[in-house]
């Protein structure tokens, strides 16, 4: 088979930091390949290069045997790559046939004449055939922003084929998807290999990998660290080039028949609304037992973040209740269920989790900050501060430059850390996680399940929502499914299939027997 | 009767500058670049096209320069907040001052309180449009200068244009989503400053037909805040054309009742001129109030 892209010591620096080190990528024609490698590895960085959203600072890229220099996506989709990207690059408020055909629109004729004004009928037509022609579940004159996000992926990749690309690039695809709508991608990317069309995938999800790819390659801090047949390796193997060590790829979990303790924190019928009116947490009920891990899951976007921020405090209920131990806290404020014995990490940790321009021990007491070992007379005490950052750089093993320095400094995994130093070590009886591990390198991901454990079988209890699946299965005791923001299912993840929540997590429920 | 008549004929007279800068404002509004300019580009179209007329005593000339004149400051606007990255409101509040500023400026070298054109009056520019001249009530239509015409006429083509061209649908997704344009090689710098230049264009209109075209007059900050009403009318009507240049009737509207009812009032006319004001800050509590009355976030977005 031919070479179909390939690039020589490729590199890339952004000032001091090299994202991309001599990067020799070598992609065959009609193959999967798959890129591998943590959060922050440069995966990305050198898929931007193929695509011309980034130039090289040295370095060639060949396609087809020719050398090319891409200034924009523009020059990369002439020379047939195109890319979909992991946050779409679709315009909400535009319908799917306006955003497959956007850049390329069709005109009003007259004639011979071609006129300013857009021909929509003429566009809906061209785009209902290109769905029917690749055999794609859509409608044309939707709107992207009522679509679901399985939908929406299809609609970025069509907005590539229409633009006749042969090499097709992926960044992390299937992060957003149900089980079953992963399966249905896999299927489509490996009937456009059979069409004719390159592959190129980017993900850290090495279950995906092993069933999708033709070849792997795997990048560790900005250098290829591998470059394996998919026949010829294993997920335990690619696991170990990832992180450079063997890694534990399930934490153990010593699960509890929950329903006989005491219920500790219970909601009934929570329910809220958006900017627009449009409900979209809707009467959320259950009961969270001492010494449970309760697993919150579903496919991004159907009311997690709400329900998350309902909980913390930082969005106010229509409807309903929440209860710690027998005590009503609807719609407290954030540092009242601090002070009742909550601990919160939010779900966007820059965002609500950390003041980004502030210093490390700031950071470790934001939240606490008030308290009378931190503050006395109105005033901070600075050396108490410090010690107690110390206390937290030692204890969850938080690996730091120089500990005055900002937490912005920090890498995504340990800037995590800090959170959960500080929300755990203030002796929470609950502990409200949303996607504690997002971002985070293998080895953070280890160390914050295993806190995440221990806190747990200290007889507290946890809330834990994420959309990582393979994260909530293997940690809750009970798992409850949200989609399009109610409760779809609860379920016991030990006696489940992934099958079966995949289900609920589109919206299925299981039809009683 | 008589009173209604003049208060319809009054409304379309003065949503005429309103509705342009409102016209000009929405591109760079849905591109997302917020031009709170528009005054001061309003004011330098006024005070341009008056003084060009007064040196010249030449129609077109004063028209062309008060048009090129404003889309410089347009220019000016652009290349400091879209190339440069400068923040729009600084370099906004910028214009507004500099334009006003210059204004006062050549009126005090030129030893006048404000340029009254002798040769050419009011009057002059104003076109009756037959038939409908003779129907009683539907006749406050008539008798208006070219370009209420052509501000009302703009409503239509602006809608066109913004939601059945290439040109408006690249506009709507710079705005909303810059991204997604740049991955398709959409150069989105250029729709940015496309937006920006038209909406001069149009705030130049607003300008000539301020001064030049009602009143052949030119007092300094005459725009009296209509051009940051316009920015009210925007946002009340989301960007939207036909729906902000509803909210811009709107004060077109108070601002006939204004004067009108103003004759009634004796020593207390004065009063009246604010209601125009009074209504955008209610017409503006009451739509924030509408956007955020189902908004349950505690967390402030900027």
């Amino acid at each position: 088979m031919n070479s179909m892209v390939q690039t020589i010591n490729l590199t890339k620096k952004f000032g001091d930091f090299t994202a991309n080190n001599k990067i020799n990528l070598h992609v065959k024609e009609q193959e999967i390949k798959c890129i591998v490698g943590e959060n922050g590895a440069g995966k990305s960085t050198l898929m931007n290069m193929l695509y011309g959203l980034l130039q090289p600072t040295d370095g060639k890229i060949i396609i087809r045997g020719r050398e090319v220099t891409m200034k924009s996506p523009l020059d990369a989709i002439a020379n047939g790559i195109g890319m979909v990207h992991q946050h779409f690059k679709l315009v909400p408020s535009l319908t799917v046939y306006e955003n497959i055909l956007l850049g390329l629109e069709i005109k009003k004729k007259k004639g011979s004449l071609s006129l300013p004004l857009i021909d929509k009928e003429a566009e809906i037509k061209c785009v209902e055939k290109l769905i029917r022609d690749h055999g794609f579940e859509l409608n044309p004159t939707d709107k992207v922003e009522d679509i679901s996000v399985g939908a929406r992926q299809r609609v970025e990749i069509l907005k590539m084929l229409y633009r006749n690309v042969n090499i097709l690039i992926l960044d992390e695809p299937t992060a957003v998807l149900t089980p079953q709508e992963v399966d249905q991608l896999i299927h489509t990317l490996k009937k456009l290999k059979e069409q004719g069309k390159t592959i190129i995938v980017i993900t850290h999800k090495l279950r995906e990998v092993m069933e999708l790819a033709d070849s792997i390659t795997v990048i560790k801090q900005g250098s290829i660290v591998g470059d394996v047949l998919k026949a010829e390796t294993s997920e335990r193997q690619l696991a170990q080039m990832m992180v450079g060590r063997d890694v534990v790829l399930r934490v153990e979990n010593l699960r509890k028949k929950s329903a006989d303790t005491k219920v500790l924190y219970e909601t009934r019928e929570l329910t809220t609304v958006n900017e627009t009116g449009k409900e979209v947490v809707s009467d959320i009920s259950f009961k969270l037992h001492q010494g449970e891990i309760l697993g919150i899951a579903g496919v991004e976007g159907n009311g997690q973040s709400e329900l998350v921020k309902l909980l913390t405090g930082l969005m106010c209920s229509t409807k309903g209740n929440t209860w710690l131990m027998g005590k009503d806290i609807t719609n407290w404020w954030p540092n009242q269920l601090r002070e009742a014995g909550i601990g919160i990490i939010p779900e966007d940790r820059y965002a609500q989790g950390l003041c980004k321009e502030m210093s490390i021990s700031e950071n470790c007491i934001a939240g606490y900050h008030g308290q009378e070992d931190i503050c006395r007379y109105g005033l901070h005490r600075t050396k108490k501060m410090k010690e107690k950052r110390d206390r937290f750089i030692q204890e969850f093993d938080i690996r730091l430059g120089d500990p005055n320095g900002m937490v912005g400094n920090l890498s995504g995994g340990n800037a995590q850390k800090v959170i959960i130093a500080r929300e755990l070590s203030a002796a929470p009886q609950i502990l409200i996680a949303c996607q504690p591990t997002r971002g985070v390198d293998i080895g953070s991901i280890e160390f914050i399940h295993k806190a995440i454990l221990k806190f747990k079988e200290a007889g507290n209890a946890v809330i834990l929502v994420s959309s990582e699946l393979s994260e909530i299965m293997s940690l809750s005791d009970r798992v409850i499914v949200m989609y399009k923001g109610r409760i779809s299912g609860e379920i016991l993840p030990e006696k489940t299939s992934v099958e079966e929540v995949g289900l609920l997590m589109a919206g299925i429920t299981p039809t009683e027997e | 009767m008589e009173l209604l008549c003049n208060i319809l004929y009054d409304t379309i007279y003065h949503s005429t500058p309103i509705i342009l800068c409102v016209l000009g404002g929405l591109f760079a509004y849905r591109a997302n670049v917020l031009n709170i300019a528009l005054e001061g580009m309003m004011l330098n179209a006024a005070f341009v096209s008056v003084l060009v007329q007064y040196l010249t005593g030449n129609i077109f000339l004063a028209v062309l320069a008060a048009i090129v004149s404003t889309m410089l400051w347009g220019m000016v606007f652009s290349a400091l907040g879209i190339s440069f990255k400068g923040n729009v409101i600084v370099i906004g509040l910028g214009i507004n001052l500099m334009t006003l500023a210059i204004s006062k400026f050549v009126l005090k070298i030129m030893s006048l309180a404000n340029i009254s054109l002798k040769n050419i009056g009011a009057a002059d520019f104003k076109i009756d449009i037959p038939l409908i001249k003779a129907i009683p009530i539907l006749n406050v239509i008539s008798g208006h200068p070219l370009i209420t015409y052509i501000a009302f006429l703009a409503i239509v083509f602006v809608g066109i244009l913004m939601y059945q061209t290439k040109f408006g649908v690249y506009v709507r997704v710079v705005g909303e989503n810059e991204d997604s344009a740049i991955s398709l090689g959409i150069n989105s710098v250029y729709y940015k400053y496309a937006a920006v230049l038209l909406g001069s264009f149009f705030c130049a209109l607003a300008g000539i037909n301020l001064s030049l075209e009602r009143m052949a007059m030119f007092t300094g900050g005459m725009t009296a805040g209509r051009g940051f009403i316009a920015i009210a009318a925007i946002y009340c009507g989301q960007g939207k054309p036909v729906v902000s240049a509803g909210y811009a009737i709107l004060f077109g509207v108070a601002r006939a009742l204004a004067i009108n009812l103003s004759i009634y009032a004796g020593p207390a006319a004065g009063m009246f001129d604010i209601i125009p004001y009074v209504l955008m800050v209610i017409v503006l509590a009451v739509v924030s109030y509408l956007k955020s009355k189902n908004e349950k976030l505690r967390i402030y977005k900027l």
